[in-house]
């Protein structure tokens, strides 16, 4: 037992020093700026100072061009979203975007089945796979942030993804049209519609736990004067006929209004126009020609001072 | 738990240091943690289904005391009530709900319209797997061939022993309950060969078999709208996917049991070295095969009564095979497929031919012979595979079809290979470099005598498993069996 004891030690000894030498060099790479992933950057979150900022899940990313609502507006619009993501994890993505830039004028929610979903494992070891990019060998302040427990003060190499890692460690950069400066956390589909309107199942929306997602947004908005809207931007036609909940969606809007007397505004987007396959990547998200159509919808319907014209 | 996971990293060490250090000073209070972690290990996964673990073990347990009465009668009614009590947690879990699609198909072409009563429910973990336990220990008391257990802790073990408890190796009574009954040493080189087990089997899975997933899952849910050469990359690599996922998936029970002091029955001797499908069958889910000519094929008369008999009961063997794996209409063909590769071998009588030897035994490299039995295995199996992989017979057909007539819509679509997907492919040649030079003993790692090559090979796997190991931890295919 002592023999087998002894040669496990001398095995795995070497492995932790090299993976903490990667960390090291990763974390210095990190400390000069660099970009190799820009959604998942928590890292990168500072010193944005946007007026706009829109939140949202992959619905938000490749729905919204920022740079025509600058252009239109005068007014610095950024998106803060992660694919595939749900409400509870934007949640404290924005704590964090909050703790490290000045406090927006204006906040755009995602607000559709697609993001208003449960997350099944908030502090899952997946979820923050994804935030390897924020301060490593970060073991004092982590704690102090909001929502993260003190299993995440550290994140392994074992929690990034290996091509994260090959990116680090080859200096992939990301391209520069990716990157904050030029896309502010937009990424518009350039592909094509891919051939088929697949219908996601049906979503159920938890009432209580979008209530309290709500919650949070109003009490920090209606505290720092900031105005808060709620947007379902435009899926496919067929497929949003099958979401059953959309009525629903409104519902709580108007409970949140009235308990905190706000005036928080539910536009939903969706409409026999999106029935054009071609403005279609999916079921599920626009394409270039679908976003220059939603985002002069978006514009009509929405003039960033914020009055609103069309509501649901 | 799945062992390419996070927790299973703790889990392991955590039993391994109670079983040798806190647990050692009696075999009852060994087999008793073992019990219990098993049920953890298990119940980590859903509590719930425990229950039915628990249970089909007692029954079992029970069934084996009637089993094992002098009263020839009232053996064979427990046998029976053994053989109804496993099969029908198997039907109801797994079949219901396809036999049950079927009567109101066929009811449906009679021009009856029936609205059955379907189970919303998911199959437990590795039901197939202890059922089939189960049934062999009752049947092997029957036979004569294994007494009663008394300890219900031992029986239990035997059932739920976490390495093979909810995907294999199948393991026999006769095999396993004597180790589990016996008091247990360690050993230092079998700790050894399991580490390596361990260590080769997560390369397998984490590294080759997840990586490669990502392209089979790309091309097979896209695969109106590739052309024949990417469709036929598709199928090769689930070949070596489903190949890295069981094969690793079973070094690592192996390699745990033998922290533990077991020695399980070995479930894969490179089957992808084969030189006809009578000896792929012979090194693929070796467990499988054997448990299936043990206590379905001999049982049912095997080759005693003439040959047509015989190849009737091949047939049912691997249409009892096939069903096994999965209530659907393509596992049910890909038995079908292996069927008619194997009967041909066994009407000539060249179904034994390879039995005792690998392929380029004692040779650095096979012969082109032998290359080309092995191509034609391989691509023989490949085609089953397809079958084995798409969401239905008529996909599998159309996937066929589509290589066949290489008729792609909107070709090139949709298929953006990530560069995991990518890398897997740099790593197919390793494994089947490696397995040649293991070739001769699938249970022991063979490592170079010299110890800096031996000590640096142990750091690449280790480092770069744990560097994939990032992803997602990904079921093991075989759980959904």
């Amino acid at each position: 037992m002592k023999k087998f004891g002894t040669k496990i030690v001398v095995i795995f000894l070497p492995v932790i020093f090299f993976l903490l030498v990667m960390e090291l060099y990763i974390s210095s790479e990190l400390a000069k700026g660099k970009r190799y992933y820009l959604q998942a950057d928590w890292h990168d979150l500072r010193n944005h100072h946007s007026d706009v900022l829109f939140i949202g899940n992959s619905r938000m990313r490749n729905h919204i061009n920022p740079g025509i609502i600058d252009e239109a507006t005068g007014k610095k619009a950024e998106i803060i979203g992660q694919d595939g993501q749900d409400m509870h994890f934007m949640w404290l993505k924005f704590k964090e975007y909050e703790r490290n830039n000045k406090r927006p004028e204006v906040i755009f929610l995602q607000f559709d089945p697609f993001f208003l979903n449960e997350c099944k494992d908030l502090f899952g070891f997946d979820n923050y796979r994804t935030g390897f990019y924020m301060n490593r060998i970060d073991f004092t302040s982590l704690h102090q942030r909001i929502g993260y427990l003190w299993f995440y003060e550290y994140l392994p190499l074992a929690a990034i993804d290996i091509y994260l890692f090959i990116r680090v460690l080859f200096s992939l950069t990301i391209p520069a049209d990716q990157g904050f400066e030029y896309a502010r956390g937009s990424q518009i589909i350039q592909r094509k519609w891919e051939g088929r309107w697949d219908v996601y199942p049906q979503i159920e929306v938890k009432t209580e736990s979008v209530s309290n997602y709500l919650d949070s947004f109003a009490i920090y908005c209606k505290q720092h004067n900031i105005q808060l809207n709620a947007i379902y931007t435009p899926q496919s036609y067929p497929s949003y006929k099958e979401v059953k909940n959309v009525k629903a969606l409104g519902h709580m809007i108007m409970l949140i209004n009235r308990k905190y007397a706000i005036n928080m505004i539910f536009n939903n987007y969706n409409s026999p126009q999106y029935n054009d396959s071609t403005l279609f990547h999916n079921h599920m998200h626009l394409n270039q020609k679908g976003v220059n159509v939603f985002m002069k919808q978006f514009l009509d319907s929405t003039i960033l001072g914020m009055r609103t014209i069309g509501r649901e | 738990m799945l062992f390419n996971s996070f927790e299973f990293l703790i889990f392991l060490p955590l039993v391994f240091i109670l079983y040798w250090f806190a647990f050692n000073k009696s075999l009852r209070l060994q087999n008793g943690l073992i019990l219990l972690v098993s049920y953890c290990f298990y119940g980590w996964w859903s509590w719930k289904f425990l229950g039915l673990l628990v249970l089909s073990t007692l029954l079992d347990y029970c069934y084996g005391f009637g089993v094992a009465a002098h009263n020839k009668r009232k053996a064979k009614l427990f046998l029976w009530l053994s053989i109804l009590n496993n099969l029908g947690i198997l039907f109801i879990f797994k079949y219901y709900n396809f036999f049950i699609e079927q009567f109101q198909i066929c009811c449906t072409l009679i021009g009856v319209n029936i609205d059955p009563l379907v189970l919303n429910i998911i199959i437990p973990i590795g039901i197939s797997f202890y059922t089939f336990h189960g049934m062999s220990y009752v049947f092997d008391i029957y036979r004569g061939v294994q007494k009663p257990v008394k300890s219900i802790i031992d029986y239990g073990v035997f059932v739920s022993f976490f390495p093979l408890l909810v995907a294999g190796p199948i393991e026999r009574a006769n095999h396993l309950l004597p180790q589990v009954q016996k008091e247990r040493k360690f050993d230092y080189t079998q700790a050894r060969d399991g580490c390596r087990l361990i260590l080769w089997g997560m390369f397998k899975k984490v590294v080759i078999a997840d990586s490669l997933a990502v392209i089979v899952n790309n091309i097979f849910e896209n695969y109106e709208h590739q052309d024949a050469m990417v469709l036929m990359l598709g199928a090769v690599a689930f070949s070596f996917q489903i190949y890295g996922d069981f094969s690793g998936y079973s070094d690592i029970a192996l390699g745990t049991a033998k922290l533990m002091g077991f020695e399980l029955l070995s479930n894969f001797k490179f089957p992808y070295f084969s030189r006809d499908i009578a000896e792929f069958w012979r090194r693929w889910h070796i467990s499988l095969s054997s448990w299936f000519r043990d206590y379905l094929y001999i049982p049912i008369g095997g080759s005693q009564n003439g040959k047509a008999k015989a190849i009737l009961n091949i047939w049912i063997v691997f249409l009892v095979s096939g069903f096994w794996h999965g209530a659907s209409w393509n596992f049910i063909v890909w038995g079908c497929i292996h069927a008619v590769g194997f009967i041909p071998l066994f009407i000539i009588g060249s179904n034994r031919k390879h039995v005792a030897e690998i392929v380029g035994f004692n040779k650095k490299v096979p012969g082109i012979r032998e290359v080309w039995q092995m191509l034609a295995t391989f691509t023989f199996v490949t085609v089953a595979w397809i079958f084995f992989r798409a969401k239905s017979l008529q996909a599998a057909m159309d996937y066929i079809t589509r290589i066949v007539k290489n008729t792609a819509e909107n070709p090139g679509q949709f298929l953006h290979f990530p560069a995991k997907g990518n890398l897997a492919f740099v790593f197919i040649a390793p494994l089947i470099c490696i397995d040649w030079w293991l070739r001769n003993n699938e249970r022991q790692l063979r490592m170079p005598d010299n110890i800096i090559v031996r000590y640096l090979l142990y750091l690449i796997f280790i480092i770069v498993t744990y560097l994939f190991l990032g992803e997602t931890a990904t079921s093991f295919i075989y759980f959904q069996f």
